[in-house]
């Protein structure tokens, strides 16, 4: 989203000057293709329909960009209340990899390095985080966005998502720890033995 | 004194939220004895990193 298109805000022009950005935007959050291209079509419908109130105090991306994190999150909520997230206490558990019957490290994990910078500089490394992403569930991957993407304190998510805290510290502590692994495995260790 | 499991459950929490004195009472005493911790620690404050960078969304606090 680094560039801004400098095109007149005409909606007859939007899909292709804002729609790859949208998309992209929309897909690293939702790690489904479909999903991601509703969500974008949602999002011009919306500001067609608001076009009207388009200032032009932003960019037209930048304001599009907004209309696209609230569907974003209203496609989150429905996730959520389609779902009445219970969270099983045993399955899905990262847990029970990491630790033995007495909560003690089955691995130690390994040394990433200082600097994130360093290792997103590498496309290969963006790829697999992607990958990791993918692979956690949706409730999981939406809180730990919301939460890290999206700045969103862990108060708002609650609220927005109407999760209990206890469910999004559960929810948010798993994300983290799958994803970890994920990573740990797919990329650190993976280089560790190259 | 708490195990491992439960370090990295207060280390993800602390990330979210402020923990009672006496759990970051607990933890602290925990990660002075236990680099694996540690670096659980290390890695999740990275990986937190790692996702403001790769997601760049706009500095807005509210949706």
């Amino acid at each position: 989203m680094s560039q801004e298109p400098t095109k007149q805000p005409n909606p007859k022009h939007w899909a292709n000057d804002y729609g790859p950005a949208l998309f992209r935007y929309a897909l690293a959050r939702v790690s489904d293709r479909g999903v991601a291209e509703e969500l974008v079509q949602e999002t011009f419908l919306a500001a067609l329909k608001s076009f009207d109130q388009f200032e032009g105090q932003s960019t037209v991306q930048t304001w599009l960009i907004g209309i696209l994190r609230h569907k974003l999150l209203d496609h989150f909520r429905s996730q959520f209340k389609r779902q009445a997230v219970e969270i099983p206490m045993e399955e899905d558990d990262p847990e029970r990899d990491l630790f033995d019957t007495r909560g003690r490290w089955k691995h130690p994990p390994a040394q990433w390095g200082s600097d994130p910078h360093v290792a997103l500089q590498s496309r290969e490394f963006r790829q697999v985080l992607n990958d990791c992403l993918g692979r956690i569930s949706p409730e999981k991957r939406a809180v730990l966005l919301l939460r890290t993407a999206e700045g969103l304190s862990s108060d708002e998510i609650c609220r927005q998502l109407a999760i209990t805290p206890a469910n999004m510290w559960v929810l948010m502590h798993r994300a983290r720890a799958a994803l970890r692994r994920c990573l740990e495995n797919r990329w650190f260790r993976e280089k560790e033995s190259r | 004194m708490i195990n491992c499991r439960e370090a990295a459950r207060l280390i993800s929490r602390s990330m979210d939220q402020p923990l009672t004195w006496r759990e970051k009472l607990a933890l602290r005493f925990h990660l002075m004895l236990c680099d694996w911790c540690l670096r659980y620690r290390a890695q999740l404050l990275w990986l937190d990193q790692a996702l403001k960078i790769s997601f760049p969304g706009q500095p807005v606090n509210k949706l």
